[in-house]
C-alpha cells in the first residue's frame, strides 16, 4: 500500500504546487518588507491622519482572520479592474497581512538606535532620509532578523489560504490530486512532507543562529 | 459600485448564529488546547524516555504544519482509518491539536520564570512536590503566562475562520451561505471582518487592562 | 595669528528655554578663526546647551548665531531657512560628543567616510584618502577596519574627533568630550584636542577639565545660570577670578586654591 504507482505519477503537480507555495512566500515577504516599512514611516510622520491610517491597518490586518482578508482583496479587485487574477489576490492579502506584524517587529526594533547616533548623523548635516537609510534601517533590519525570519515563516504557512481561491499551490495542487485518484491518506502524507521539509530546517537554522548570536552583540 | 449593507439586514440572525457557534466552538477547542497543554508540559516532565520523545516529535510536527494542512489530514485521513467524526468534531480537535504545543512552550516559559529559590525554600520546609506546584509555582506562574496565553486564544478565534473549510458551521461558513445568496460578496465579508476585529479588539483592550493590573501589584513597570 | 578679522563664529543675544526653565539668558559670544575657547560652568549653567544652539541642532528662541558672514538657521529675523540651508550649515561645523555616538553598524573609516559620502557627495575614492588622513591625524592609522564596539572608550572619542576633521569644518565644538571616559584614557583624547589647537582649528570646548584649559585655551569663558559671568585670558581667568562665582567653582575642581 506504501506507495501507488498513481501517487508517484502525481508527484510532478505536487511538485509544482510546492514551487508555487515558495513563490507565494517570496512574494507575500516583499509585500510585507514593502507594507512593513510604509507603515512605520506613516507612524513616524508628523502628519496626524496617516498615523492614524497606518494603526488602523496594523490593527485590522491583526484582528481579523487572514482568510476573510483575502475574500475582501479577492472580491474587491474585479472592482479596479483586476479581476479573475486569484494569485495576485493571494499574494497581496499575504503580504499586507504579513506587513502588518513586520511594521511591528521594525518598530519593537527601533530602539537599537539611539538618540545620539541620530544627533551625531543630523550634526554632519545629514538629511532625515540619509538618516534613516544609512544609520537607522541597517541596524533595525539587523536586530530584526531573527523575528522577521520568524514571520516569514510563518507566512509559509499561511500561504495554504490561497487555496481558497483556487490557486494551485502544494494544499490544492494535493486536493486536486485527490479529487482523481483517491488515495487521501498518501497524498496528504506528502504534502505535510513539503511543508516540513521547508519549516523544519528554517527552525533548526534559527536555533542554531540564536545560540550564535551573544557572541556578536558588542555594545558600543 | 454599489456597496450597501442593507441588503444583510435579513441575515443578521443567521449571522449572530454562526457567531454565537464560532464562540462556542473556541471555547470548547481553547479549553481542549490547554489541558492538553498542561499534559504536554507534565508528560515532558514526568514522562519516560519515549513519551518525551514522541511528545517532541509531535510538537515539531504541529509548530511546522500549516493549520490548514492538519485540517485537512484530520479531514482526509481518519475516514481512511475508518473514523468517521462530524465535521465540528473534526474541527475542534484539530484547533486543539494544534494549539496544544504553544500553549505548552506558554506555561513552560511561565514555569521557568518563577525563581528557583521560590522552589527551594518549599522543598527546603519539605513540601509535597503536588503542595510546591499548586502554592509556590502556579501562582507565581499564572500571572506571566495568563496575558500571553490570551494572546493565543484570540490566534484562535481568529483560526477559527479556517473551520468553514471543511464545512464547519461557525460565523465563516454562514458568511458563505449568505454570500451565495446575495451575491454581495464585499458587504458581507466587511460586516464579518467587522465582528471578528470588534471581538479581537475587546478582547486585546481587556488583556492589556488585565496584564496592567497584574504589573502594578507586582510593582512591574510597564514598557509601552 | 588672527589675520582675518571676521569672527569665524558668533552668537548673539542667545536665549533658550526648556518650558519653564530659562537655560540661556542673553548670551552673546564672539570665536575668532583659529582661537581655542574652553567653556567651562557648573552643570545646568547652559554650556551644552549653548552649543547646540550654535550648529542649530537645538535653536534658540531668540538670537543670532552666525557662521562667518552667513547667518545660521534663520534668513532673516522672522524667516527661517529652508532645512537644506541648514543641514549645509551644519556641515560646516562640526560637533563632538560626550557619548562618542558612532554607528555600531559601521567600520571606524566607515564612519569616518560617512558624512563625506552622505553629505559632500565625494566619490569612494577621494572619501577614503581624506577619512585616512584625518584617522591618521588622530593616531588611529592601524584601526581602519576595526568595529567601533572593540574599541576603548578613548579611541571611540578619537573616531569622533576625525569623523568631524573629515568634513574639514570652519569650527568645531567639542559637548564634554572627555566627561564619560575612565580617568586613565583622557590623556589621549586631549593630546589630539592639543594637537588641534595647535595647528589653529577654531574651537570651541565645553569642559571640566581645568587643567587642559589653563593650558591650552586662547580664551577661558565662564558661564553659570544661563549667562557669561566672566570671560578672559587662562591664566586670569583661573589664577585670578575676579567673581565670587568663578572662585566658588574653581575651588571645587582645585581643592587647594586657584593656583594649581
Amino acid at each position: 500500500m506504501w506507495l501507488d504507482p498513481q501517487v508517484i505519477q502525481s508527484v510532478p503537480s505536487l511538485l509544482d504546487g510546492w514551487m508555487l507555495t515558495v513563490e507565494l512566500t517570496l512574494l507575500g515577504a516583499a509585500g510585507s518588507l514593502a507594507c512593513g516599512h510604509l507603515a512605520l514611516a506613516m507612524q513616524l510622520t508628523r502628519i496626524a491622519p496617516l498615523r492614524w491610517l497606518a494603526r488602523l491597518y496594523i490593527s485590522f490586518m491583526r484582528g481579523t482572520p487572514s482568510l476573510v482578508q483575502l475574500f475582501m482583496v479577492f472580491f474587491a479587485l474585479p472592482l479596479i479592474g483586476l479581476g479573475g487574477r486569484p494569485m495576485l489576490a493571494a499574494a497581496l492579502t499575504l503580504g499586507l497581512n504579513s506587513g502588518a506584524y513586520t511594521a511591528e517587529i521594525l518598530r519593537g526594533n527601533m530602539r537599537v538606535v539611539t538618540r545620539g547616533q541620530i544627533e551625531a548623523a543630523t550634526a554632519l548635516g545629514m538629511a532625515p532620509w540619509l538618516i534613516a537609510l544609512r544609520i537607522a534601517l541597517p541596524q533595525m533590519l539587523k536586530a530584526s532578523l531573527p523575528a522577521l525570519v520568524n514571520e516569514f515563516t510563518i507566512l509559509l504557512k499561511t500561504t495554504p489560504l490561497a487555496s481558497a481561491v483556487a490557486v494551485t499551490e502544494l494544499v490544492y495542487a494535493g486536493q486536486m490530486v485527490i479529487a482523481r485518484i483517491y488515495t487521501s491518506t498518501q497524498i496528504m502524507l506528502l504534502v505535510s512532507a513539503g511543508y516540513l521539509s521547508v519549516v523544519l530546517p528554517v527552525i533548526w537554522l534559527g536555533r542554531r543562529l540564536r545560540q550564535r548570536a551573544p557572541s556578536t552583540m558588542r555594545g558600543t | 459600485m454599489t456597496f450597501d449593507l442593507a441588503v444583510l439586514t435579513a441575515y443578521v440572525p443567521a449571522l449572530l448564529h454562526g457567531f454565537v457557534d464560532t464562540i462556542w466552538l473556541c471555547v470548547l477547542s481553547g479549553a481542549l488546547a490547554c489541558a492538553l497543554g498542561i499534559a504536554l508540559v507534565v508528560g515532558r516532565r514526568r514522562g519516560s524516555r519515549l513519551l518525551v520523545v514522541l511528545i517532541d516529535g509531535y510538537v515539531a510536527l504541529t509548530l511546522a504544519l500549516p493549520l490548514l494542512v492538519l485540517l485537512y489530514v484530520t479531514f482526509y485521513v481518519l475516514p481512511d482509518f475508518g473514523l468517521l467524526l462530524p465535521a465540528s468534531v473534526v474541527g475542534v480537535l484539530t484547533l486543539a491539536i494544534y494549539y496544544a504545543p504553544y500553549v505548552a512552550q506558554v506555561i513552560q516559559a511561565a514555569i521557568d520564570a518563577v525563581p528557583a529559590g521560590t522552589i527551594e525554600a518549599g522543598v527546603a520546609i519539605g513540601m509535597s512536590p503536588l503542595a510546591i506546584g499548586r502554592r509556590i509555582v502556579a501562582p507565581q506562574a499564572l500571572p506571566l503566562l495568563l496575558p500571553t496565553l490570551t494572546g493565543l486564544m484570540i490566534g484562535l478565534f481568529k483560526d477559527s475562520a479556517l473551520l468553514s473549510v471543511i464545512s464547519v458551521h461557525e460565523l465563516m461558513f454562514t458568511a458563505k451561505g449568505v454570500v451565495s445568496d446575495t451575491y454581495a460578496p464585499l458587504e458581507v465579508y466587511f460586516a464579518v471582518a467587522l465582528v471578528y476585529w470588534a471581538t479581537t479588539a475587546t478582547l486585546n483592550h481587556a488583556t492589556r487592562q488585565w496584564e496592567r493590573r497584574l504589573a502594578l501589584a507586582h510593582g512591574v513597570a510597564l514598557e509601552r | 595669528m588672527k589675520l582675518n578679522a571676521a569672527p569665524a563664529i558668533r552668537a548673539r543675544d542667545i536665549v533658550k528655554s526648556f518650558g519653564a526653565q530659562r537655560i540661556l539668558d542673553g548670551v552673546s559670544l564672539d570665536v575668532a578663526r583659529g582661537e581655542a575657547i574652553c567653556i567651562l560652568g557648573p552643570s545646568g549653567s547652559g554650556k551644552s546647551t549653548l552649543l547646540r544652539c550654535l550648529n542649530w541642532l537645538s535653536p534658540p528662541d531668540t538670537g543670532e548665531v552666525w557662521i562667518g558672514d552667513e547667518r545660521v538657521g534663520m534668513r532673516n529675523a522672522s524667516v527661517p531657512r529652508p532645512e537644506r540651508e541648514i543641514r549645509a550649515q551644519r556641515s560646516r561645523i562640526g560637533m563632538v560628543f560626550q557619548s562618542f555616538n558612532l554607528w555600531p553598524h559601521m567600520s571606524v573609516l566607515e564612519n569616518v567616510m560617512e558624512g563625506l559620502l552622505s553629505v559632500k557627495r565625494m566619490t569612494r575614492l577621494d572619501a577614503s584618502d581624506v577619512a585616512v588622513e584625518a584617522l591618521r591625524r588622530v593616531g588611529l592609522s592601524g584601526k581602519h577596519t576595526a568595529m567601533p564596539g572593540s574599541l576603548s572608550g578613548g579611541q571611540q572619542q578619537r573616531v569622533g574627533i576625525a569623523r568631524t576633521l573629515a568634513m574639514a569644518p570652519e569650527v568645531i565644538l567639542f559637548d564634554e568630550p572627555t566627561s564619560a571616559l575612565d580617568p586613565e584614557l583622557v590623556g589621549e583624547v586631549l593630546a589630539v584636542m592639543r594637537g588641534l589647537a595647535d595647528t589653529q582649528t577654531t574651537m570651541i570646548v565645553v569642559t571640566h577639565e581645568i587643567g587642559f584649559a589653563r593650558d591650552v585655551a586662547d580664551r577661558i569663558v565662564f558661564m553659570d545660570g544661563g549667562k557669561i559671568v566672566e570671560m578672559g585670558l587662562p591664566a586670569q581667568i583661573i589664577d585670578h577670578p575676579s567673581s565670587a562665582r568663578l572662585r566658588q567653582f574653581l575651588h571645587r575642581f582645585t581643592p587647594h586654591g586657584p593656583h594649581s
